[in-house]
């Protein structure tokens, strides 16, 4: 073969392989995006022209084509050849691919951008291939979970470690899987499902975790709710708290809108108000539940100081409970909330039932106003027991001493008188047994008195009438010489105690006896005043000067001669005694000579009567 | 000084029995008795009788106290400087306070003493 044979094999061969690219580039150059056409014309221009200098490049091999001028070996072939289709085909090729790659570089820009967004961004992704391998985790999975890649290399090791236990585990796979199934059949994404993962430390985290296909692998995404769960069940306790104390501490709340002159209120406010649902929420209706006497002053009350002057509602008003119309004391507390012109759009506030502390309240001062009327009471009679402790003490001292001093002078007299007289020493012995008999009995006295303070008392009704005729007959039949007419009225009756109320009678009925021993025919009475309503013992005897009636009732005073009228000297002082027991009085009226009168009553005597 | 005539104003019989031994022990010869206040004030003011030369008065008596017949006697002039023994079963200190300052002479405890007797008596 010639040289120029194997320029036209080589030649056609270089043809051909530019042609097919030429064609190839040409089909495929339709599979290709929009952004990647504005180079891919060039392209396709370039390599067209090169294809049209490699065939130009066979014909300059040809003489005889050199007639028609643009072919064969003229110089217009190689001008065409040469310049237009091999260099201006470089040129396009060489612009072609310039503006060509390039628009494949975005696509590795979007892909940087996108590693760079995966890599930091806020929320935990991960890149997993079909077979199940884990082919990439970002910082942030890292530091939610604690897992390093080498920790999980593959689903099966995430599996196990993000959910230990088996039954849940088994659970979660089945669901992921399903989710994923679903995904693949349709849209692409696997759906949003809440997850507990356990973190490498052991902790657990609440995440949504749901993820999106992409060609051959799975983007998964995890949203940490940890936190929020957290909040949401904190708020949810602080509510259930909130519901809890306002239900124990029986507070109702109310929320009273102004411009619609409606308010809305808690289930314990209805309890408290005694309303259904379908009450009249309105001022008037709550006006209504209030006490008829309160109301007028409670609507001053919250149309002039709590909105008319922007103020804060503080009243306790008593309020008719609509269910059962039962009267109930309530503590309003609000709070208005005023717009920008200053007037009141809304009220909060809270309401509770007080009738049990009002109650309370009311129980305590009464108590302590009785008790205050008992202390005054006691102070009174401990200062007069006091004081008849004292003037007592001071009677019975010397009410001993005598005795005493008697005693010590008769048994010396008696020491002196022995040996000369012995009529004298028998009188003083006479005397000393008279004297410690006297002894005796101011000593007896004085155990019977005080012994009256502390006995025990219990009243009882009395038939008055008959005790003193029984005490007065008794006494009669004693001294069957004296002439006593008696005069008893019927049917008065007392209460107190028997015991005592007797020995007051005996006392009082002994004196009238004793004093009416000079008279030829005594006279006692026991009867009721008609004016004051006291009883009283009325005697014809000797009587006493009223001015010294006060003296009267002292232990062992006299008024007469101590041998004349014998006495233990208490007598009235007992009476007395009794008497302040039974919290009534006693008041002596006499005149010498004429007998003496002693009005008593068992009980307090009502002031106002004469 | 032993006085011949005293009166005793005492109302227990015992007593004045035997105040009435120890005024005789004394020397005493004539004893008035009075049983109570009223009745010896009556026989002091009565001019018809002779003063005794002591008074020996008890507190507690009927129908008037000692020491008011003691103020009464202390105001006439019959009986302004009669000496008077306060002699009862009183030890309250007031009492002796009161006839010591109403002008008794002294304030005797019962039983009366013949040393009290004599020692009241002595400065006559």
């Amino acid at each position: 073969m010639t040289n120029s044979n194997f320029d036209i094999l080589f030649e056609a061969v270089h043809a051909a392989i530019i042609g097919t690219i030429f064609f190839f580039l040409l089909i495929q150059g339709k599979n290709l995006s929009a952004h990647q056409k504005s180079g891919w014309h060039f392209i396709i221009a370039g390599f067209g022209l090169f294809f049209f200098g490699t065939l130009l490049d066979i014909t300059d091999n040809f003489s005889t084509l050199a007639r028609f001028i643009f072919v064969g070996d003229t110089c217009f072939e190689a001008f065409l050849e040469k310049v237009v289709g091999y260099t201006f085909g470089s040129v396009l090729l060489a612009i072609g691919f310039w503006k060509f790659l390039p628009a494949v570089f975005p696509l590795r820009e979007s892909e940087e951008r996108l590693r760079k967004i995966i890599q930091l961004g806020p929320i935990s992704m991960a890149i997993v291939a079909m077979d199940g391998t884990i082919e990439y985790i970002n910082q942030r999975a890292v530091e939610t979970f604690g897992y390093l890649p080498e920790d999980i290399p593959d689903m099966d090791s995430w599996w196990v470690l993000a959910y230990p236990d088996e039954t849940y585990r088994k659970e979660v796979v089945a669901q992921w899987m399903g989710l994923l199934g679903k995904a693949m059949a349709g849209n692409g994404e696997i759906a949003r499902r809440e997850y507990q993962v356990t973190c490498k430390d052991g902790t657990l985290k609440t995440m949504v975790i749901f993820g999106v296909l992409v060609p051959d692998k799975v983007f998964v995404m995890f949203e940490d709710i940890t936190e929020r769960k957290l909040a949401e069940e904190a708020l949810h306790q602080s509510e259930q708290y909130l519901q809890e104390t306002q239900t124990v501490a029986g507070l109702g709340t109310y929320d009273y809108d102004l411009i619609t002159g409606k308010w809305q209120n808690s289930a314990i406010l209805s309890e408290i108000f005694g309303i259904g649902a379908t009450y009249d929420r309105t001022l008037d209706g709550w006006i209504s539940l209030i006490k008829p006497e309160d109301r007028q002053a409670m609507s001053d009350y919250l149309i002039h100081e709590v909105v008319g002057k922007c103020g804060k509602f503080d009243k306790e008003y008593r309020i008719i409970r609509s269910s059962d119309g039962e009267e109930r004391w309530v503590h309003g507390l609000g709070e208005v909330k005023c717009d920008n012109q200053g007037r009141v759009v809304r009220m909060i506030g809270t309401i509770m039932d007080i009738t049990d502390r009002k109650l309370a309240q009311e129980e305590i001062r009464r108590l302590n106003a009785s008790l205050e009327a008992l202390v005054a009471e006691r102070t009174e009679e401990l200062v007069r027991s006091n004081r008849d402790l004292a003037s007592f003490c001071y009677a019975i001292s010397h009410e001993l001493r005598a005795p005493v001093a008697r005693l010590r002078g008769l048994s010396q007299a008696l020491l002196e008188e022995m040996a000369e007289n012995p009529a004298a020493a028998g009188h003083c012995a006479e005397r000393i047994m008279v004297a410690s008999g006297q002894l005796q009995r101011v000593i007896d006295s004085v155990l019977q008195l005080s012994r009256l303070s502390q006995s025990s008392f219990t009243p009882y009704p009395l038939n008055m009438s008959a005790m003193a005729a029984e005490i007065a007959t008794a006494m009669i039949r004693e001294h069957p010489e004296r002439q006593v007419e008696l005069i008893i009225a019927e049917g008065i009756t007392a209460s107190g105690d028997p015991a005592l109320v007797r020995l007051c009678l005996e006392n009082l009925l002994g004196n009238a006896m004793k004093y009416t021993l000079r008279q030829p025919i005594a006279r006692i009475e026991f009867g009721r005043d008609a004016a004051s309503g006291a009883m009283f013992v009325r005697d014809n005897g000797i009587g006493f000067n009223m001015a010294h009636a006060e003296k009267l009732f002292e232990p062992f005073t006299r008024l007469h001669q101590e041998e004349e009228f014998a006495g233990s000297g208490i007598g009235l002082a007992t009476v007395q005694r009794i008497i302040e027991r039974h919290c009534g009085e006693i008041r002596a009226e006499a005149a010498p000579g004429t007998g003496a009168t002693f009005f008593f009553t068992l009980a307090p005597l009502q002031r106002g009567k004469s | 000084m032993i006085p011949q005539s005293v009166m005793l104003v005492e109302d227990n019989l015992d007593d004045q029995f035997l105040a009435r031994r120890t005024l005789g022990k004394f020397g005493v010869r004539t004893i008035t008795v009075a049983g109570d206040g009223e009745e010896a004030v009556e026989l002091l003011m009565d001019s018809a009788r002779p003063l005794p030369e002591v008074l020996i008065l008890d507190l507690r008596l009927p129908k008037k106290h000692g020491l008011t017949v003691l103020a009464e006697l202390r105001r006439h002039n019959r009986t302004m400087s009669l000496p008077i023994l306060v002699v009862t079963s009183s030890d309250d200190p007031k009492d002796r306070e009161d006839c010591l300052r109403l002008g008794a002479l002294a304030f005797l405890s019962k039983p009366l003493e013949l040393t009290d007797l004599q020692k009241a008596l002595g400065g006559l």
